[in-house]
């Protein structure tokens, strides 16, 4: 099995002390509508100033899609399977949600991290996440990939468009956002939740009513004993190469970064190939009931070497 | 430790060649030298900034937080929230220096956390999370190499590294895991010196570092403790590098004793 191939950067069980096994999951988050990434209360797509390239220094805006967004939707997303799966499993209903009730038993919470809110909590311990996002910026300069929106405001009564309320930015469909989800430390089931996570979400507009869907595609695998890339860097190289955005660009780019590393001899940059068949073979498995026992149980074990 | 006024504060050391009359090689003594440029590749906030007056935070990295950085050195939190910075620090293969950043950038993001049963953001409990608050931060920092040029932009740091340890090029910083990139340069033979006259060193200082008598400091406030951005100190232990001046810290200082 492929994913055989990244035995050596999982652990056997998640522990409170997590150890320098990476892994980096390269993602192209591709936008399918029209999506406002907005941090601000303007409604402002948020921009960052970057370079326009890893070659051309000249001072460009991106459009930037913040990790704490992407985060939260997979996180909520990963949350929902393992609801949906523990019903169909035939386990009691999964009682776990954001932002104050976390259950700090479930797969998600012991990947994800969580805080007990609980009054006079402070002898329970928290759990820290063991996957890392980051901001990821869009391929492109904002200025080509934004548009304007003018928004009306309908009358209920008549159906008709009133006055023009605004203008809004919003990226176009299609915009390009390289990305890195990181793993530390994970378990061969946490690495199968997060790829299956990773490959189901798609709704993560700042507002839900206007658009924010999105495709994930995973173009890219490393593994060793830390990050090699940043998602800065990734998108940074990408634009050079961008008419060919593909696993082999990506692979090209990380084979390039592996000299930067600290520990070199630690990484492994796996091909196109390899990464296709690990992604498939992780969409066949199965979120059975013995698959969600295991992954509870780590969960629990976990628990208890917090207590010590 | 007797602080004085800023403006009596000196330069550089005002002799280039010092009295000397110590000397400890940090090879031999099983360790190396490396400077560290840090670049931020995202937005970098530290919980400093929940505390009022954030804007006048300097672009400064506590050498705590770096330490634990830079040694992959991360747990789940045991009991409450209370970090063991002596116990863990200890544990730890490297020790830096505070870092600092000529010019930066920043940015205000505003948070909501949606609480998923309400779907409001401004629902009640016991939370040590804002629902809704903003976050300024410091803006993503990226310099292209180019040959025959100095880096001179991002955090500038040194680091003292223990035995054959490599410190990963690519961490992650601050209460959110912002993803920084650190270009690495080896120092060659570092030695470091008693010196009996005052000294500014080429980066900030964490004042629990310091062995000597500090003539005059520019504090920064930073938790866990806070930072002279700026020293002058006598009599303690320093390593020339490129004409700059490196305080060789205190623990390391005694952990080569100890050896
Ligand atoms: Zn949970």
């Amino acid at each position: 099995m492929s994913l055989d191939m990244l035995t050596p950067y999982l652990v056997e069980i998640a522990r409170p002390i997590i150890g320098a096994k990476t892994i980096q999951v390269i993602l192209f988050r591709e936008v399918l509508d029209y999506t406002v990434l907005r941090t601000e209360e303007t409604r402002e797509v948020n921009t960052v100033v970057t370079p326009l390239s890893i070659s051309i220094g000249k001072d460009v805006r991106r459009a930037a899609f913040l990790g704490s967004k992407q985060k939260a939707v997979e996180s909520r997303e990963l949350e929902r399977m393992l609801r949906t799966a523990g019903v169909e499993a035939g386990l009691v209903e999964l009682q776990c949600h954001l932002k104050d009730n976390l259950c700090l038993k479930c797969p998600r919470c012991a990947l994800f991290g969580g805080t007990n809110v609980e009054s006079g909590s402070e002898k329970i311990a928290n759990i820290k996440h063991r996957i890392e996002y980051g901001t990821a910026f869009s391929l492109l300069p904002f200025e080509e990939v934004r548009v304007a929106l003018t928004f009306n405001a309908i009358n209920d009564k008549t159906q008709k468009t009133g006055q023009a309320l605004g203008t809004r930015y919003a990226v176009r469909p299609s915009t390009v956002f390289p990305s890195v989800v990181t793993l530390k430390s994970v378990t061969h089931k946490e690495l199968i939740l997060v790829i299956k996570t990773l490959l189901s979400a798609r709704n993560y507009g700042a507002e839900t009513r206007i658009g924010g869907d999105m495709r994930n595609s995973i173009v890219g695998i490393v593994a060793g004993w830390e990050e090699m890339i940043t998602p800065l860097e990734l998108t940074l190289e990408l634009y050079d190469r961008r008419e060919d955005l593909s696993g082999d660009t990506v692979a090209g780019i990380l084979d390039r970064y592996q000299a930067y590393a600290g520990n070199p001899n630690k990484l492994k940059v796996f091909t196109p190939e390899q990464v296709d068949l690990m992604v498939e073979q992780v969409a066949e498995v199965s979120l059975d009931r013995r698959f969600l026992d295991e992954a509870y149980a780590d969960v629990a074990q976990y628990r208890l070497e917090q207590k010590g | 430790m007797r602080p004085m006024p800023m403006w009596l504060s000196i330069g550089w050391s005002r002799k280039d060649s010092p009295e000397m009359y110590k000397m400890i090689d940090l090879e031999k003594a099983g360790y190396s030298l490396l400077e560290g440029r840090l670049y931020n590749h995202d937005y970098l906030w530290f919980s400093s900034t929940e505390i009022a007056k954030v804007s006048s935070t300097w672009p400064a990295i506590h050498n705590y937080a770096l330490s634990y950085s830079l040694s992959q050195y991360s747990h789940g939190v045991y009991r409450g929230n209370c970090p063991r910075y002596e116990d863990d620090l200890a544990s730890m293969p490297l020790y830096t220096t505070p870092a600092i950043s000529p010019v930066v950038t920043r940015t205000t993001i505003t948070l909501n956390a949606v609480d998923d049963l309400t779907l409001r953001t401004d629902s009640g409990g016991k939370i040590n999370t804002p629902n809704l608050g903003k976050r300024v931060t410091l803006d993503p920092c990226f310099e292209l190499p180019q040959s025959g040029r100095r880096l001179e932009l991002g955090y500038l740091f040194f680091c003292f590294v223990r035995g054959d340890y490599r410190p990963p090029a690519v961490a992650r910083l601050g209460k959110k895991g912002c993803p920084i990139r650190v270009c690495w340069k080896g120092i060659e033979s570092p030695q470091a010196f008693l010196l009996d006259e005052a000294v500014v060193p080429a980066h900030p200082v964490n004042p629990l570092d310091i062995s000597g008598e500090v003539l005059s400091y520019d504090p920064i406030i930073l938790p866990p403790h806070m930072l002279f951005r700026r020293a002058e100190i006598r009599g303690d232990w320093f390593v020339r590098v490129d004409g700059g001046m490196v305080l060789l810290p205190k623990r390391i200082r005694h952990e080569i004793g100890r050896t």
